[in-house]
């Protein structure tokens, strides 16, 4: 009885790209949507639970696809999820949505799934866009054609979502005789493989050999080693198959689709605008510049408040709860921690809210064929253009943004690149150091020199990008072809149901995912921070409050001194001094490399932890903490520490510098790997200690 | 199975160009493929054989081809239009 439940309540949602799948999907779950990685791959797995009558059903949401030959690892994970049930001979209920303005192209996919035996209910979208377009659909033909039942549905009103659940709900949907007969499947090899994977369908046992050793099913070894596999030509077998049923679905298809009156012409202008060689360039620039203005004004205020909304809850219970090392742990490790998390709430919800609505739109396609050729040749596809230029707001949104690209390994040379682009993390740190290099005042043709400075570390942030996506795509090897061949779907009016839902599901998935990781490294880090050799410790104590007695320190300052001081003799001050003789030849000095050390939990706690060596008390004040460096002297030379050389090896160091535990945290969940974000912090730190190396030993 | 004789390579056929030669504005119906290795992936995308193809324009720096077919429109790489076998 209890298999017989679960029988019934699981359901596979399929269907091409842009067949509205995951409009209707969201429909159905609404909040109950579920996201986990499938196994070994960083293809997303959909599922959410739909209640109908009173009963519940858990709907997977798999990954859009042309068919069952796959050419990339999302469309992988559809072949194999149904090997998987053919394999453990446990069918369920396949809902394909049929994209009514392509109908014999979507028929591909779903008379591949009928065929492998599955039980299949064709759900037709997109009607209205089949009509705009000027195509009436005989839909009573249509379904004495199909054999299968046939729902119209519309994705965008929910209409038609009652009607499938029904007869999803009234089970027995029977199986259709298939598309094409088994018997022109039957060889030897496909035989071969049905037994040896222990396949219910002879159709199952060829699309599995089309991948010809490339599966988790079957390894390529063991595929070779089978009888005549050596002879089985896995391209002529697809292509063959394809044809056919294409040929067949022709034939079913006369009189279901009718062509009535002229095509729609306005929006082909329009499209004829937005794909131009110069005014579609000149609308995609300034919408690229639209969408990094938005996430960085509209997000900068919202951070703030939340900034401000953890200060006060720390301080209120600090107030609160008597002072003990639980209290210092609670609020200045893991409240900070949680800070840490959430302050990149409103970029990442900005720039996922921002990008869903052109990509619901069709726009992000255009954008795609606009800026492919600049980015193929970097090494990257059209879509990277998205992260690098959000990187400059964050790289966090950004890296997570990849997910669009297909191809894993351009998609992991955005991911390796985009933290050089200048986030807005360095910015307080350029800030800071640039006024050693120029005064305010200087100019240039009219232009502050600061100004020009500032500019300069932008544009070498892009260019390290670029420069480094070139060299990378020449190292990496990939088995997977580059290919463009993208669809540029017809215009649709953004959903705003599923801009909220994506917006949603990345902010849950990057606090509880990449948060994870940066809690715990914010807690090391105060630990680190907070405790040193209880000795020296102790000694801080008593140095401090001696030279207060003898009136070397002022009373006011005791406080700031004494944070000073405690900083200098923790662990971290350990390691700033222990890296000394390492960051030397930089022109660095123990108390820079203590910030470089705290930098990790964030770029611009390089200020806040100045402002702490430097006793400055609070980290608010730019102008006292660069007045507080100015007169930093080397103790033995005299001489002022922040020199123009020094300053700008350091802003090199953090325009090279992965200094930052979200970008690692977020790189080690979208590549599901320790290896690569740990080998992007090595080299990018070692790029950074090269280009400082230069720039002090060349200059100084 | 089919009979590998049943599905034409037109590689004897002489008047035929690739897609990659048309220009902004023409059009031709398809006669087949120059590398097998992709034909799978055309198929899908409904680029088949004896449909027509529109070449609408190109994106900047000698980038992607916009190409209207008759199962939708298609941002393709020259490389991939070379693959294309048409006459006009």
């Amino acid at each position: 009885m209890s298999a017989e439940k679960s029988r019934q309540s699981q359901i596979f949602l399929a269907g091409t790209p842009n067949s509205g799948k995951t409009s209707i999907f969201n429909r159905l779950t609404g909040l109950r949507q579920k996201v986990a990685n499938y196994p070994g791959v960083t293809v997303e797995r959909h599922s959410g639970i739909t209640q109908f009558q009173g009963k519940d059903y858990l709907i997977h949401d798999l990954p859009g696809c042309y068919s069952l030959y796959p050419v990339s690892a999302d469309e992988r994970v559809v072949l194999d999820s149904f090997l998987a049930q053919s394999r453990e001979k446990k069918k369920e209920l396949v809902v394909l949505v049929l994209n009514a303005s392509q109908l014999q192209r979507s028929l591909l996919l779903l008379s591949q799934i009928v065929d492998l035996g599955f039980p299949v209910i064709a759900a037709l979208n997109m009607v209205d866009t089949a009509e705009d377009e000027s195509k009436q659909i005989n839909m009573e033909r249509l379904k004495t054609m199909l054999e299968i039942p046939l729902v119209r549905i519309n994705g965008r009103t929910g209409e038609g979502l009652d009607e499938l659940m029904n007869l999803i709900s009234t089970g027995d949907i029977s199986l259709r005789s298939p598309f094409i007969s088994h018997s022109h499947y039957d060889s030897v090899t496909t035989r071969d493989v049905q037994e040896q994977v222990g396949l219910d369908n002879i159709y199952a046992a060829s699309l599995l050999a089309c991948q010809h050793g490339k599966s988790v099913y079957i390894g390529t070894r063991q595929f070779l080693a089978m009888k005549e596999a050596g002879i089985f030509h896995p391209i002529r077998a697809e292509v063959e198959d394809k044809q056919e049923r294409i040929v067949a679905l022709k034939n079913l298809l006369k009189g279901v689709e009718e062509r009535v009156g002229q095509e729609r012409r306005l929006i082909d202008k329009v499209d004829a605008v937005l794909t131009h060689k110069l005014w579609g360039s000149i609308i995609f620039l300034a919408v690229l510049f639209l969408l990094f203005q938005l996430v960085f004004a509209w997000a900068t205020p919202l951070m703030e408040t939340i900034d401000g909304a953890f200060a006060w809850i720390g301080e209120s219970l600090s107030k609160v709860l008597p002072e003990s090392a639980l209290r210092d742990l609670l609020i200045d490790g893991i409240l900070t921690g949680i800070g840490g998390i959430v302050i990149f709430i409103p970029q990442i919800a900005l720039l996922f809210g921002l990008v869903a609505i052109l990509e619901e739109s069709g726009y992000m396609s255009r954008a795609v064929y606009l800026s492919d050729k600049l980015m193929n040749k970097a090494g990257l596809n059209g879509r990277s253009i998205v992260s690098l230029i959000s990187g400059v707001a964050c790289a966090v949104p950004a890296i997570m943004a990849t997910r669009t690209i297909g191809n894993w390994k351009e998609r992991l040379i955005t991911i390796l690149v985009t933290p050089f682009i200048t986030c807005s993390a360095r910015l307080p740190v350029y800030l800071i150091l640039i006024a050693f290099i120029v005064p305010a005042e200087a100019r240039f043709l009219g232009f502050s020199m600061q100004g020009i400075i500032m500019f300069g570390l932008y544009m070498l942030g892009a260019l390290t990008a670029l420069v480094s996506a070139y060299f990378l795509s020449r190292i990496i090897k990939t088995k997977e072809s580059s290919f463009l061949m993208l669809e540029l779907p017809a215009y649709q009016k953004p959903q705003f149901r599923n801009v909220l839902l994506t917006v949603y599901e990345k902010c849950k998935v990057f606090v509880f995912e990449a948060g994870k990781v940066i809690l715990v490294i914010s807690v090391i880090l105060w630990a680190l921070s907070s405790y040193g050799p209880r000795a020296d410790m102790a000694a801080v104590d008593i140095v401090v409050q001696q030279e207060v007695d003898a009136g070397i320190i002022n009373f006011d300052e005791q406080e700031n001194e004494l944070a000073a001081r405690k900083l200098e003799a923790s662990y971290v001050g350990q390691m700033g001094k222990f890296m000394e003789p390492v960051i030397a030849p930089l022109g660095f000095d123990w108390k820079m490399g203590i910030a470089l050390v705290t930098s990790f939990a964030a770029r611009e706690v390089f200020v806040s932890t100045m402002a702490t060596i430097y006793a400055a008390g609070s980290a608010d004040d730019d102008g006292r903490i660069i007045s507080l460096l100015r007169n930093e002297k080397d103790r033995i030379t005299g001489e002022p520490v922040y020199t123009p050389v020094r300053s700008l090896s350091l802003l090199l160091f953090y325009v090279f510098a992965l200094q930052c535990m979200s970008t690692l945290a977020v790189v080690k969940r979208e590549t599901n790997s320790w290896l690569i974000p740990i080998a992007q912090f090595i080299a990018m730190t070692g790029m950074a200690y090269l280009a400082s190396l230069f720039v002090f030993q060349a200059f100084s | 199975m089919v009979s590998l004789s049943s599905i034409p390579y037109p590689f004897f056929v002489n008047d035929m160009k690739k897609a990659s030669e048309l220009t902004s504005g023409m059009s031709a119906s398809v006669l087949g493929w120059s590398d097998d290795a992709e034909v799978g992936r055309f198929l899908e995308l409904g680029i088949l054989k004896g449909s027509r193809i529109e070449i609408l324009r190109s994106a900047p720096f000698r980038g992607a081809t916009y190409v209207k077919t008759e199962h939708g429109n298609y941002a393709l790489r020259e490389e991939e239009l070379a693959q294309i076998l048409i006459s006009i």
